[in-house]
């Protein structure tokens, strides 16, 4: 009887040890699956016929108009930390690198813009070319700020980080006030995050045409608001003022707490309004490559937040965010001066993935 | 002559980038980020063209045109002063574990951001429910506030709401803490359970061998 009772005492010591030894080395595992990134995406190499093949072709037929010192301003490696300088605030302030529109000959911009072109969709490239007119618009604007060298169409630059492969890994990055282009290109895949279409001023005339390079985004965004049910508006609609973007350039690698109204709660016609706003977005990039990430936007609507701050008027400034587990947007009207209020003239947005900035996801680590 | 052209460049830098950007106010930005051990704020604060000249003879004491190492520590200082964190209602005091100051240039170009990064030790990772508050009261003159929390790194902790005044001074975090400890114990202790069940099966064998035995003996007996 006596031996019975030391023997499984003996055990049970012998199991509590093993239970905690085995406890604390899950531990550690757990740990280490909540700080690791999201698993790697599956990387399709590309053919010449496809997106990228046609992007690597017109990034090789750009190189080839330059010559040495004009390849070697606009070339980076893949991994140099050029990838992460971009900015909303103009030339002069901030400096970029690369090759500067305003330098280019007749048939490199030419070349620049078939680039971008077959990078970018056509209301992408649309996009593009109305925020750095607007830019242009402010240079020249008759209010006594304009003939420097700061603002302008001129002021806008273009670098390449990698060669243009159609299975390594590379980039095309765009910018320069108010916009920044970082399109990352691995195989098949094209990653158009982290990007930040911008403007100021966000309405203006050109050849006697309005131009509104965000009016899109601003109109569809007030008609989500407004499609809302008063207890859905309760939950979208933030308690306080937003008057800048929080994760805007130099904000890399984080990802705040979602808030507002989870789309989970929105109707369909709601769900279709909110994924036609996203696209505005996502439907910068070449449409192949778009549809692929509308998908995985779609897939991803239960897990994903819309918040508004602001009035839902239309014709007002509001700040807006929608967010989910690939998906991160911003819009943000500025402050005025003095004033304490939005300005619906200036507007920041961001565009991110949280798990796949840079293309982090496809990119060997 | 080089030297004045480029001051002029600056000075007409300034003066265009001033209506492109709201630089008539002190930009304050907080980012909190919960860890099982404490919470860690990273601030910062960057004033726009109009009010950097106040913001930069605040800290630059002496007023020599230069910001030592002793003025960025005190200034630091007087902002840690200006920002409360508390948890469960208790005030948990901030530490400066960070510094880093723009260049004048930057400050007079409204993009210079002065960083400071704080933490304070608390253990928010422990069983149960808990509240954070985080407020700053540093310039409410000048200031334009952003508050926000990042998504905890660990399993631990679970944020489950949060709250702000309307400028964004203060933020309410109410956050669940779940300790691996406690939320791995539940397995074991049903392996536990398992094991000792199988240990007091095959200790009592014998005996079940003979009850089975008898039964099938009565059994075979009405048979």
């Amino acid at each position: 009887m006596k031996r019975k009772i030391v023997i499984t005492a003996l055990s049970l010591f012998a199991l509590l040890s093993a239970g905690w030894v085995l406890r604390l080395a899950a531990k550690q595992q757990t740990r280490k699956i909540n700080t690791a990134p999201a698993p790697p995406l599956r990387v399709e190499p590309a053919k010449e016929s496809d997106v990228t093949g046609k992007t690597v072709a017109a990034a090789r037929a750009l190189l080839a108009t330059l010559d040495d010192a004009g390849r070697a301003k606009v070339s980076f490696a893949f991994n140099s930390d050029q990838k992460s300088k971009w900015s909303n605030l103009p030339v002069g302030i901030y400096k970029r690198n690369g090759l500067r529109w305003g330098d280019l000959g007749a048939a490199q911009r030419e070349a620049t813009l078939k680039l971008l072109g077959a990078a970018l969709s056509k209301q992408g490239l649309q996009k593009v070319k109305e925020i750095m007119e607007g830019d242009e618009t402010l240079r020249t604007s008759d209010s006594g700020r304009g003939g420097g060298p700061i603002f302008g169409r001129d002021e806008y630059y273009l670098a390449l980080l990698g060669a243009p492969s159609l299975t390594e890994p590379w980039m095309i990055q765009f910018g320069g006030h108010h916009l920044a282009i970082n399109l990352t290109i691995v195989g098949k895949s094209n990653v158009l995050t982290p990007s930040l279409p911008a403007a100021q001023p966000a309405t203006y005339k050109l050849n006697s045409e309005t131009v509104r390079p965000l009016g899109r985004e601003n109109d569809k965004a007030f008609a989500l608001i407004n499609a809302l049910d008063a207890a859905q508006q309760k939950q979208a609609i933030l308690p306080y003022q937003v008057s800048e973007l929080v994760l805007g350039a130099g904000e890399d690698g984080k990802t705040i707490e979602p808030e507002g109204v989870k789309v989970s709660a929105l109707n369909a016609a709601q769900k279709e309004k909110l994924l036609d706003l996203v696209n505005e977005w996502v439907g910068i990039l070449n449409d192949e490559a778009a549809t692929a990430k509308n998908a995985e936007i779609k897939a991803n609507l239960p897990d994903t937040w819309f918040a508004w701050s602001g009035p839902t008027t239309q014709g007002s400034a509001a700040y807006f965010r929608i967010q989910g587990p690939t998906l991160f947007i911003e819009y943000s009207p500025q402050r005025m001066r003095g004033s304490g209020g939005l300005d619906l003239n200036h507007i920041h947005t961001i565009y991110r993935d949280p798990t796949n900035d840079y293309g982090a996801r496809l990119v060997k680590r | 002559m080089r030297r004045l052209l480029f001051w002029l460049l600056c000075a007409s830098a300034i003066c265009m980038t001033a209506p492109a950007h709201a630089l008539d106010q002190y930009l304050q930005i907080a980012q909190i980020a919960l860890a099982p051990d404490g919470a860690r704020v990273e601030l910062r604060l960057i004033p726009g063209v109009q009010v950097a000249d106040r913001v930069f003879a605040l800290i630059d004491v002496d007023g020599d045109g230069q910001i030592s190492s002793a003025e960025e520590q005190a200034y630091a200082r007087r902002v840690l002063q200006d920002v409360a964190l508390e948890v469960d209602g208790r005030r948990a005091p901030l530490a400066l574990t960070g510094i880093q100051f723009p260049s004048r240039r930057e400050m007079n170009e409204g993009v210079g951001a002065i960083r400071l990064d704080l933490a304070a030790e608390a253990a928010l990772g422990a069983a149960g429910e808990h509240q954070l508050s985080f407020r700053n009261d540093h310039l409410p003159e000048l200031g334009v506030y952003l508050v926000n929390a990042l998504v905890p790194t660990t399993s631990e902790i679970k944020i489950s709401g949060q709250a702000r005044d309307p400028f964004q001074r203060e933020m309410r975090l109410r956050f669940h803490g779940a300790p691996e400890d406690t939320r791995g114990l539940w397995p074991w202790t049903g392996a536990l359970m398992l094991c000792l069940c199988l240990a007091l099966f095959f200790s009592q064998w014998k005996r079940l061998r003979q009850y089975l035995r008898r039964c099938m003996e009565i059994r075979n007996h009405i048979v």
